[in-house]
């Protein structure tokens, strides 16, 4: 598409401090979720699950990949990418991330998200929500990695689980 | 049914708290919905058994609240395992807050640890810095080893393939507590040997007085201050070789003392002046010596003559002169050739050398004359010197290459000398004047001068 409307750039996040002088940059996170889930919907039945969910991954791996270069570009190693991930993160209340497992050779890591931003709260619903998480962390492992990576939840807060674990596996190289 | 309900209750409380769970009656296993709460709780009692016994690999299918708060649990552990594999690996700034007390005590450990960590690693500095300085002083004393090897090797190649011979003597004990290899050649002994015996084995039994003689004065000038350091003595020294033989050396040596023993210390170089002192010898003797004869020339005669004369001024003993010419030589000459001439030259000192004592001095002064200085001898005894001297060469008789006979005679002059007053030069003249006495009346005679 060559003339985009929408294209994103770190530009549209705006200049909060001067545009929210007294409200400041936070906010609820019932209103983050309120968008969230009604353009679920939205998207859903305009486009199917399976196609909402694709769009759902692939907006995060968008996010992923500006929040690395925003955040942690230039990082090579891997304990101090995962600290600066932390920090910021919890920082910026989108979770609580820790790392049960990583082998950078392999390109296999678990990654655990506690108190996460899409789904803590969220009563039972039998199937695993954070898919927009799943693309967010693909993007943030290919940013540090420059590989291919496929993430999946395995736990959500939305299967009864207290902590979303996402396995995240690099893609063999084509 | 009350029955059923108890079994029911008992089976899923024994589940829970027994060691081994039972076996489900058939009954119950029959109620579908039971069978799989009852199965759902085995999953998780299996689950909670191997997170119990450290297997965080397992997994489970449950869902729900309980086993939510289970995977946290094993999240947190895993976590906590992937922690500390990262402070193994030397990132301290992991830390703990979803574990309560036990995220102080894992908090407090890894500070404790970096800090300690810290303090090793300011030591390992420091130990490295002294390390790299001990290397450093390491390689200047290796370096400097290394060029004082190379000095060594240089100065041993120096003292092991001169052929001069360089020793150190020590002056109290007279031993030699350095010798160069060199010696070897010289004299036929190892250095081991030279330095195991004393000094008087290096030399003749009348070079070892000399020279420890020599030795124990130097040593007292050198200690009383009139001999220093800078000052280089040389000598001859007549040295034993191991075949027997005596070599002549030249030894070049300075008295030091040594700073470490305080022993004073002859060093010297030493070298072979055989071959120079035959050489010197052989032109001593052609300048002292008449070529045609083999006895003492006119120099020779005049230095020595006159020291004998002072000889016995100092002892107040006699000393005669006899001075002897051959008559009409010239004759000789032009009658039967220069050689012939030569050969009556050569009879006449023959004959004087015979009838000459060891201490006396014979020479030919001139071409046909010939002085001769008696020591301890009067006047009465240098006239039967004469006599005796003019019947043997009267009785010389020599011949010719065609055979011809060549009979000859002589006249002498004799004087004895006048100890306190006289010169060798006074002496000659007088017995000189005899001599032409002794041609003026008549030839083949001696006179003395009264």
């Amino acid at each position: 598409m060559p003339d985009r409307k929408y294209r994103f750039s770190w530009d549209l996040i705006g200049d909060i401090e001067l545009g929210r002088p007294n409200l400041g940059p936070l906010m609820r996170i019932e209103v983050y979720r309120l968008m969230q889930f009604a353009f679920r919907d939205v998207l859903e039945s305009h486009y199917g699950t399976a196609q909402t969910d694709a769009l759902f991954y692939e907006a995060g791996k968008l996010a992923g990949t500006a929040f690395y270069n925003r955040f942690c570009s230039g990082i090579t190693d891997l304990n101090e990418f995962v600290r600066t991930l932390q920090e910021i993160l919890r920082e910026l209340g989108i979770g609580i991330m820790r790392v049960e497992s990583a082998d950078e050779e392999k390109g296999s890591f678990v990654i655990t998200m506690s108190e996460d931003l899409d789904c803590s709260g969220l009563p039972e619903l039998d199937y695993e929500v954070c898919v927009y998480d799943e693309g967010f962390i693909a993007g943030l492992m290919e940013g540090f990695t420059g590989r291919k990576f496929k993430v999946k939840e395995v736990d959500c807060w939305c299967t009864g689980d207290r902590t979303c674990r996402f396995t995240a596996q690099a893609e063999e190289k084509a | 049914m009350n029955s059923e309900l108890d079994q029911a209750c008992a089976l899923l409380r024994k589940t829970l708290t027994a060691k081994a769970p039972p076996g489900m009656h058939a009954d119950l296993a029959a109620k579908a919905e039971f069978a799989r709460l009852h199965e759902e709780l085995l999953e998780l009692r299996r689950f909670i058994m191997n997170i119990a016994s450290g297997d965080l690999a397992t997994s489970t299918s449950i869902k729900g609240y309980t086993a939510g708060i289970l995977k946290t649990l094993q999240a947190n552990l895993k976590h906590m395992t992937w922690q500390t594999q990262m402070i193994a690996s030397g990132d301290f700034s992991q830390r703990l807050d979803f574990m309560g007390d036990f995220s102080k005590a894992f908090n407090a450990m890894t500070a404790r640890l970096e800090a300690s960590l810290q303090t090793i690693r300011k030591k390992e500095e420091k130990l490295n810095r002294i390390n790299a300085g001990l290397r450093r002083q390491v390689e200047r004393r290796k370096r400097a080893q290394a060029a004082l090897t190379k000095s060594e090797a240089h100065y041993r190649n120096l003292t092991e393939t001169m052929k001069d011979v360089v020793w150190i003597l020590d002056t109290e004990t007279l031993h030699f507590s350095y010798v160069s290899p060199s010696v070897e050649r010289l004299r036929g002994f190892t250095p081991e040997e030279i330095m195991t015996q004393p000094l008087d084995a290096a030399l003749t039994p009348s070079e070892a007085v000399r020279l420890k003689r020599t030795i124990e004065d130097n040593r007292e000038k050198f200690l009383s201050g009139t001999l220093d350091s800078d000052t280089y003595l040389t000598s001859e020294i007549e040295q034993v070789h191991k075949d027997g033989s005596s070599v002549w050396t030249e030894a070049i040596t300075r008295y030091v003392k040594n700073d470490k023993t305080g022993v004073v210390e002859v060093h010297g170089v030493t070298r072979d002046i055989s071959e120079r002192r035959t050489l010197r010898l052989e032109l001593e003797r052609q300048a002292t010596t008449d070529s045609l004869t083999g006895i003492a020339n006119r120099r020779h005669f005049l230095t020595t003559g006159q020291k004998e004369i002072d000889r016995c001024k100092r002892h107040g003993c006699t000393l005669s002169l006899l001075m002897l010419d051959i008559d009409h030589f010239k004759a000789v000459n032009d009658t039967f050739g220069h050689a012939t001439g030569d050969r009556a030259i050569q009879a006449v000192a023959q004959t004087c050398c015979k009838e000459m004592r060891s201490t006396d001095l014979g020479a030919r002064i001139g071409g046909e004359e010939f002085a001769l200085l008696l020591v301890e001898t009067d006047l009465n005894k240098a006239c039967s010197v004469a006599e005796r001297l003019l019947a043997q060469v009267e009785a010389i008789e020599l011949f010719t290459e065609n055979g011809r006979s060549v009979r000859f005679t002589t006249s002498i002059g004799v004087a004895e000398c006048r100890p306190q007053t006289e010169t060798l030069s006074d002496l000659m003249v007088r017995a000189d004047q005899a001599l032409y006495k002794a041609k003026n009346m008549g030839r083949n005679r001696f006179e003395c001068f009264e």
